[in-house]
């Protein structure tokens, strides 16, 4: 793994979850995007936010810590075939690239949650990852 | 994924279909007054209010109040007739509850009855809630 920020990590999560086909829409933000000024062909739309993040060791030149952040992916329609199709087009992702272009290895994924009503629903991904840093960075 | 969007007039022509194949012989939506020869039962559509919720700025969940009042001769048993002209209306409303792919739900809410006033007729109201999505 390389030296990384929040912000390299940010831009390679987003950059992995735009090659998946079946998502539109890719937004990193600090909250909960205001889905209602989205229209329907941005969808399905891919918001990832950093939660908690925990150092996990530290030495006098370098550090690791452990990040955990949510990826919600907004998808419109029945909760049907697509919905699953979705959740597993992500984990596909998330597997197949699992150092997000060296930046920071996910560790987990905790939850996968739907939640939501007809038409509009959420897929909640609670994901744990780590990365490093210098620790001039930090 | 596609999401079907429901069309008002189709939703209209549905509910007066699946009336009449309920039972109800005479439907009407653009007229609302009884008069001339016409066959009971009958029932009048009448469009109410609509509450919108916007979902998507492209994609709305709509309540759509309508009001179903149908007339039956009352006879010499206006209990019974009024009792058998609500189930008649009621399984016409239900028989397709996404009234021909446009809506996602649509319930009765609430059934009001003339109380014997409309005598020699009687009469039932439904209040029925459709719901489906608009573009618009």
């Amino acid at each position: 793994m390389t030296d990384s920020t929040r912000t390299s990590i940010l831009s390679a999560i987003s950059g992995v979850i735009e090659q998946v086909s079946s998502v539109n829409t890719v937004v990193c933000s600090n909250g909960n995007v205001m889905i209602e000024t989205y229209k329907a062909s941005d969808l399905p739309l891919v918001q990832i936010v950093f939660n908690r993040e925990t150092p996990l060791y530290e030495t006098s030149h370098h550090a690791m810590w452990e990040i955990s952040f949510e990826l919600t992916c907004y998808v419109l329609g029945g909760i049907e075939d697509t919905v699953e199709n979705i959740i597993k087009d992500i984990k596909d992702a998330i597997g197949a690239n699992q150092t997000m272009n060296q930046t920071c290895v996910i560790t987990e994924i905790v939850s996968v949650n739907i939640i939501g009503d007809f038409p509009l629903w959420k897929l909640i991904f609670d994901m744990r990852s780590k990365y490093e840093k210098g620790v001039a960075d930090a | 994924m596609s999401l079907v969007f429901g069309n008002k007039e189709s939703m209209l022509s549905e509910l007066e279909a699946n009336l009449k194949s309920g039972g109800i012989k005479y439907v009407d939506r653009q007229k609302q007054k009884i008069f001339g020869d016409y066959q009971y039962p009958l029932a009048f559509i009448n469009d109410s209010s609509e509450s919108r919720t916007y979902i998507l700025t492209d994609c709305i969940k709509v309540e759509w109040t309508i009001a179903v009042v149908a007339y039956a001769l009352a006879g010499t048993t206006p209990s019974t007739s009024v009792n058998s002209l609500i189930s008649i209306v009621k399984s016409g409303i239900e028989a397709d509850i996404t009234l021909g792919g446009n809506a996602y739900n649509t319930r009765i809410i609430r059934i009001d009855t003339d109380e014997g006033f409309a005598y020699p007729n009687c009469m039932a109201l439904f209040t029925v809630v459709i719901s489906y999505l608009s573009e618009d």
